[in-house]
């Protein structure tokens, strides 16, 4: 009997032996997550080379292998999202990682898709970062946003241009500190580069070129004192027209870049030399324009903290957005979210944003890393941004725009209907004269109202 | 050392004069025939390649893989190739239908950006139409003509458009952003197109190796040379991309340029994923062969989940039976690969492969496991055999020792009491006989008759004096008619009394009582009676 059960328990075992066997297969493999990112567009991406590091360390240790299958911007991946979250047809499938706003999360039809970082983040790790920050990237009461870079608003001037400018017609970059200054300056730009051709009437050079109008107008409102929103609308009050009257007045008479895409193309021609946009857009600042017949010429791009009206507040734009984490496995969700520790470690997170124009995340970074990151600052263009970022640190208070569902339809519709009607000015002033200047900038306001109040 | 060696042998020899259990000695014959059976099964299972055969299953598996890929890439670059070619016809007829309507050669058009911009203008909806349709994430033109030939860079600078796409994922999205990387501004913004962060007015054609040659020399017709370009990295971006050059051929012979499409490798990567299989995830590779090689970075190489690819590797083949290693020098692949032409009209000196390749880590992972699996089983297989010998050995003995046992409790089984083996019943049966015989050797009884004498010396007890002298005169020899005279008394007392004798000692008659005294007087026992 008692061998019976000696035989008995080595069949056991021997069984036990077998079936384990096809459970330890896959030990060797990597878990490889996707990530859609702006961090570079179709430029050279810092955050990739950095990707590729975590990939060579703590990947390769922990068996991680983050995949960049898209870099883009936040509207490109906004419609991704949604299209991909709502299943509809021929949409992508959903990444391990995107870069998101709260508008993005907002849409989503169900946010329970992403995974709250409270899960996965102890209070103690949530607290080395700047509570407004994390503050912002709670929607529903969910952490779904977690920051790794914030950006603002700056101003970046093609200097080499500008001084050219400078010296014909006396405007300073001081008269560049405000909104009012700015735009006389682009008046009187347009006027100088027309009078440079006098055989081709109308052919003006724009001198500003504004990356989102929508912002112009928020925090210029706001910094008069008016709320800008209304519930789901826009107010259009007296700091509006406040705001609307000297860009017209420039953009009618040429001095103002009113057509598509981002600010930095315009630069990239010389058919702009000042623009105002987020500060991580360094990174497509080209050293170099170059002209219709391709010649080109090397510039030097400075950067000055984004102007203000004259009696308006010192306010200005907070950007950034975050990461969020698509639900999967538990495996991936840890995987992501080992990542995205490493990234905003202290040193690893001042790395990557000074090398893309953003700032820092976490207290320990603000305070020990970046003074030293920015001190080593080889770059020109980024000493001198980061040189603007710390003035407009010291003496702006940081406006963060509402977690409102209709943010990104109004801010599209301001958009288009703003450059649209603006445009359709520039063309009324060529055909009737400098005369009708008030008239045609009063008239476009009162259409574009009709049209944002439909 | 040597000390310790004598010792050991003294041990040995030690062991040997000892005498061996009979169970042990069984089970060392069965554990020898065990031993000497399960080497011959193993190496009869060698020779007939159970353990090779993983390497052939994934040969195999690989080989099918490699078809598949294979084809695959060969339509996709043959499609791309036929779309290209058509570009081509279609841009010489239009560009060669605007030179005679402006009534200018393609050198004229040099220095004029304006003509340019026409020409541009004409072959955008082209350009367009081939990115929307082809399998590739760009298109292209090249003009040979520059904007400004006063210019140091005139000699490699080269007007022309390129239309890529921006937002690329897995799923190809219906309506993909295209982005404007080269070409005149203007016709981005009568496009609404956005212009590509890098963006350039005109071609580098230095970037493309073998772009110049391929426009300074006339030929018949595009389809005589045309070819990929090993994989450039496009300049200031984090992309990569092959890009195929087919001349724009006009009807006089004159290359006015060259035209389209771009493989970029993160295209490649989205198009080709990895498959996952048992022995790891199969990553697809497109590369040139030199030396031996696989140039990965000249190459595209498909998605590498699952592996720590980055697409910039050299790998180093070395041929194999059933697959081919590419050593990386840290980490190694194995793998298939098989050329695949796909240019056409160059120089022979690069051979392209397509190639299939798994991680040697997971693949050894698994035959490992396999190997494991094998030698747990192997082992098993070995102690249960081993238990069964000890068990059979134990079970065969046991009846043995047991009767052994007896022997030594002198309980010699009786007559018809069986062991079960025939064996030790004819041994123990051996060994009574050969007992009894050395016991009647020594004179000595056997029992039952010794039983009986015991008992008949007991029962004169039972006689009374006078029966007693008359049993005394029987053993001395005397007859029954000497008893009257020798005893003083009649016959007939005499017969009374033999009556009694008799009776008292349990036997039938005179002579029965004189066998017993005479067996008694030959066993020395005669005293006893007295």
């Amino acid at each position: 009997m008692k061998h019976r059960t000696l035989i008995f328990l080595l069949a056991v075992v021997l069984l036990f032996c077998a079936g384990c066997s096809s459970a330890t297969k896959k030990e060797e493999t990597p878990t490889t997550i996707t990530v859609w990112h702006v961090y570079g567009g179709q430029a050279d991406s810092p955050l990739n080379d950095l990707i590729d590091q975590f990939n060579q360390t703590v990947g390769k240790e922990q068996q991680i292998n983050v995949q960049v299958t898209s870099v883009s911007n936040t509207n490109t991946i906004h419609e991704l999202v949604l299209s991909s979250a709502n299943g509809e047809p021929g949409a992508s499938e959903l990444p391990d990682l995107f870069i998101s706003y709260p508008k993005t999360v907002m849409a989503l039809p169900d946010d329970s898709i992403l995974v709250d970082y409270r899960d996965y983040f102890s209070e103690e790790e949530l607290s080395a970062f700047l509570p407004a920050f994390v503050e912002e990237g709670t929607v529903d009461n969910r952490l779904v946003i977690l920051p790794v870079a914030k950006s603002t608003e700056i101003m970046f001037i093609n200097k080499t241009i500008f001084d050219r400018f400078s010296q014909a017609t006396g405007v300073t970059l001081e008269d560049l500190d405000t909104w009012e200054g700015l735009f006389k300056a682009a008046e009187i730009y347009a006027e100088w580069t027309d009078s440079q051709t006098p055989d081709i009437p109308g052919d003006a050079k724009s001198m500003f070129v504004h990356d989102y109008y929508f912002n112009y107008f928020q925090v210029g409102a706001e910094s008069l004192g008016e709320a800008f929103f209304q519930g789901d609308k826009l107010t259009f009050g007296p700091a509006f027209q406040t705001a609307w009257e000297p860009l017209a007045r420039a953009a009618i008479q040429g001095g103002v870049w009113l057509q598509g895409g981002y600010a930095t193309a315009s630069l990239r021609t010389g058919d702009s030399i000042v623009s105002v946009a987020s500060s991580a857009s360094i990174l497509y600042y080209s050293d170099i324009v170059t002209y219709p017949d391709n010649t080109s010429e090397d510039i030097t791009i400075i950067s000055r903290p984004c102007p203000v009206f004259e009696d308006g507040e010192k306010l200005v734009m907070q950007r950034g957005a975050g990461f969020c984490t698509v639900r999967s496995t538990p495996e991936r969700e840890r995987a992501a979210v080992t990542f995205l520790k490493w990234l905003t470690e202290p040193e690893h997170n001042v790395e990557f944003v000074t090398r893309t124009g953003y700032m820092p995340v976490t207290q320990t970074a603000f305070e020990n890393e970046l003074p030293n990151a920015i001190e080593g600052l080889e770059s020109p263009k980024y000493a001198s941004l980061y040189q603007a970022y710390l003035d407009t640190q010291e003496n702006y208070k940081f406006y963060v725009p509402p977690q409102l569902e209709t943010y990104l339809s109004l801010e599209t519709a301001l958009e288009d209907h703003v450059r649209a009607q603006l445009a359709l000015g520039r063309q009324d002033y060529l055909e009737a004269g400098e005369a009708g200047l008030e008239q045609i900038s009063a008239e476009r306001l009162q259409t574009f109202r009709e049209i944002m109040e439909r | 050392m040597q000390n310790k060696l004598k010792e050991l042998r003294a041990l040995n020899a030690f062991a040997k004069k000892q005498s061996v259990g009979m169970q042990r000695k069984l089970m060392l014959y069965w554990v020898s025939m065990i031993l000497v059976v399960f080497a011959a099964v193993i190496l009869l299972l060698s020779i007939a390649g159970a353990f090779s055969q993983s390497d052939e299953q994934l040969h195999e598996v690989m080989e099918l893989h490699l078809q598949n890929t294979q084809d695959n890439l060969a339509s996709h670059l043959d499609r791309l190739t036929a779309q290209s070619l058509n570009l081509s016809k279609e841009l010489s007829r239009e560009i060669e239908g605007t030179l005679v309507q402006e009534g200018i050669s393609l050198q004229e058009v040099n220095d004029d950006p304006e003509q340019l911009l026409k020409l541009q203008q004409i072959m955008y909806p082209l350009v367009n139409a081939t990115l929307q349709t082809a399998n590739c994430n760009g298109a292209y033109v090249i003009l040979d003509a520059t904007a400004n030939t006063t210019l140091p860079v005139s000699d490699h600078s080269r007007s022309g458009l390129h239309l890529r796409y921006s937002n690329l994922s897995a799923s190809s999205p219906v309506t993909p952003t295209v982005v404007y990387f080269r070409g005149i501004p203007d016709i981005a913004r009568q496009k609404d197109l956005e212009l590509h962060n890098r963006w350039n007015l005109e071609f580098d054609t230095d970037q493309i190796p073998g772009c110049q040659e391929l426009m300074s020399s006339p030929l018949d017709r595009p389809a005589q040379r045309y070819f990929w370009s090993r994989r450039i990295d496009l300049k200031g971006t984090w992309e990569s991309a092959m890009l195929l050059c087919v001349p724009i051929v006009g009807n006089d012979g004159t290359v006015y340029g060259v035209c389209g499409v771009e493989l970029s490798a993160l295209y490649f990567q989205l198009s080709y994923p990895a498959v996952e299989g048992q022995f790891g995830s199969a990553v697809t590779v497109l590369a040139p062969i030199q030396d031996s090689r696989l140039l990965l970075s000249d190459g595209l190489v498909g998605s590498v989940n699952g592996t720590y690819l980055d697409g910039q590797e050299t790998l180093t083949i070395h041929q194999g039976r059933y697959y081919n290693e590419y050593d990386a020098g840290t980490d190694r692949y194995i793998g298939l690969h098989q050329t695949i032409p796909i240019s056409k009209g160059e120089p022979a000196d690069t051979v392209w492969a397509a190639a299939i390749m798994i991680p040697q880590d997971s693949y050894a992972a698994y035959t490992a496991e396999l190997q494991r699996t094998w030698v747990i089983a192997a082992l098993g297989l070995l102690v249960v055999l081993l238990a069964l010998s000890f068990f059979l050995a134990r079970r065969f003995v046991r009846p043995i020792i047991d009767s052994l046992k007896r022997f030594q409790q002198e309980e010699l089984p009786e007559q018809g009491l069986s062991s079960g083996i025939s064996e030790v019943d004819e041994l123990a049966e051996f060994l009574n006989a050969r007992a009894r015989n050395q016991r009647l050797e020594q004179g000595e009884l056997p029992p039952n008759i010794a039983e009986l004498f015991d008992q008949f010396v007991q029962r004169k007890n039972l006689l009374t004096e006078a029966e007693r002298n008359i049993l005394r005169y029987y053993i001395d020899g005397h007859e029954i008619a000497d008893i009257p005279d020798l005893a003083f008394i009649s016959m007939s007392t005499v017969r009374k009394h033999n009556r009694s004798i008799y009776e008292k000692l349990g036997v039938a008659s005179r002579d029965e009582l004189m066998l017993y005294i005479d067996l008694l007087r030959r066993c020395g026992r005669l005293q006893e009676l007295f």
